[in-house]
């Protein structure tokens, strides 16, 4: 990448919904001297959304790997490993959406394959970019809440819907989804990797094939347990999408935090449900900057793919807890 | 049941707890107990099924709020605070002199209370072995 020329950057793919708020900060950037979109599956919505924004549609994605230093790739779950070993081998840095695969095989390939490359893997993790995750972790570290024992942590949202619930497609429910981001904080947070997993999962807000609900308990190598729900359990009454909390308990004080928790409420002339409308920052923009700094400045970003990894592991350790009927060590999962 | 707890600070005495359970109808739960909180009680619940969601938090539900703390005054006096017509506690020991005239039926019977014990007892174990206890 040229530092005049700024930094040539595509979006592959509008399956997940977050392509959205990556382009639009990708869209806002100086620094990005050109900015493409490509949906071999839907052509024609891409090239909707790509002239709304004022921005190229390509259709075919290697057109597009042709012409961009770094991509970001929001495809369905389990497409991920292939988008991302193409985009290697035309020498495209990488920010992949979340999940980073649906299998470790797949998330150790990618993540080698861009280490062998010398280019950078990035995982959509836009949570440690929370200024209030961000002094949680700063006040936890300074030891003001003494030594971690406990966290109980939540990622609630609502039923997305799409790809996420095609299994074949998202490699999982609610389970696969909302695991990974608190999976994440947990390792900023202890300063400790996940050891073990205990998972119920249901299917009794949707009765489906796909999981729609989980209460995780996660502990982690230093002796710090946690527990996650990270179920879709949203109405659509429901003012907000959903949230992402965290109850630190230490061995003097004990702190909760809300990444998402700020907002002003919206009650509408119409009789229907009042909304939260969230105010502070585009964590997706600082993470999004993040990116291209790390491609940049050759850095490894915040989020990396080897995160992504360990964080796709506790997924799938719920899943084979669940199966089980009992706790599974992280080193079981391969 | 699957449990997992700590003590604070020295001995053996769990502080705070965090368990989670699948019941018979294949619901799953979890439930948070803690002894670790500087001011007062607090309880929270969501319920969420598949024709919507409940939530509770007594920390949001205060139908009067004070600000006036004395000097040397404790923050906290040791009760959850409530504003009904009739204290919860008055009722329960109403509730309770009705049952031994035989006027009324236990609202909670002693097998619930032992089934409930059934499963903090099953935490507890859970919490030592670090196993899931099937009751």
């Amino acid at each position: 990448m040229n530092q005049q020329q700024g930094i040539r950057m595509g979006v592959w793919s509008l399956d997940h919904m977050h392509s959205r708020s990556y382009l639009s900060a990708l869209r806002a950037r100086p620094d990005v001297s050109w900015l493409g979109l490509t949906d071999e599956h839907s052509p024609a919505l891409a090239r909707g959304v790509a002239a709304n924004l004022g921005i190229d549609w390509v259709e075919h994605a290697d057109e597009l790997l042709a012409r961009v230093d770094a991509v970001v790739i929001t495809s369905a779950n389990v497409e991920h490993r292939d988008m991302a070993l193409a985009a290697a081998r035309a020498g495209v840095h990488v920010l992949v959406e979340k999940p980073i695969a649906t299998s470790v095989a797949d998330a150790r390939e990618m993540v080698e394959t861009f280490s062998r490359a010398g280019l950078v893997l990035g995982t959509a993790f836009p949570c440690p970019f929370s200024p209030a995750f961000r002094a949680l972790e700063a006040r936890a570290s300074a030891g003001e809440f003494g030594r971690l024992l406990a966290i109980n942590g939540t990622n609630r949202g609502s039923m997305p819907g799409g790809f996420f619930i095609e299994l074949e497609r998202s490699g999982g429910g609610a389970v696969i989804d909302h695991t990974v981001h608190v999976a994440d904080l947990l390792r900023r947070l202890t300063h400790s990797e996940p050891a073990r997993v205990h998972a119920e999962i249901g299917h009794g807000m949707y009765h489906q094939r796909w999981d729609d609900s989980g209460l995780l308990t996660i502990e982690m190598a230093n002796g710090v347990f946690a527990t996650l729900d990270c179920s879709w359990s949203r109405p659509r009454s429901f003012p907000t999408w959903g949230d992402v909390t965290l109850k630190v308990i230490g061995s003097s004080a004990s702190a909760e935090a809300s990444l998402f928790g700020q907002h002003v409420v919206h009650y509408p002339a119409e009789a229907t449900p009042p909304r939260w409308i969230g105010w502070g920052c585009d964590l997706d923009a600082l993470m999004i900057d993040d990116f291209i700094s790390s491609v940049r400045d050759g850095r490894p970003p915040v989020s990396s793919g080897e995160d992504g990894l360990v964080a796709l592991k506790v997924a799938l350790a719920a899943y084979e807890s669940s199966r089980r009927g009992g706790p599974v060590a992280i080193s079981e999962i391969d | 049941v699957y449990c997992r707890a700590v003590a604070r600070s020295g001995g053996d005495a769990h502080c705070y707890a965090l368990t989670t359970l699948r019941l018979a109808s294949g619901a799953i739960a979890q439930v948070e107990s803690s002894m670790v909180r500087a001011s007062g009680f607090r309880t929270t619940g969501e319920i969420a099924g598949d024709q919507g969601m409940l939530t509770y938090d007594s920390d949001l539900d205060q139908a009067l709020l004070s600000d006036l703390e004395a000097p040397g005054r404790a923050v906290w006096d040791g009760f959850p605070t409530t504003y009904t017509d009739r204290s919860p506690y008055v009722a329960q020991m109403e509730h309770w002199v009705r049952c031994i005239l035989g006027r009324e039926a236990p609202e909670v019977t002693a097998k619930q209370a032992r089934d409930a014990l059934q499963v903090a007892l099953a935490a507890l174990e859970s919490a030592v072995t670090g196993e899931a206890v099937t009751l």
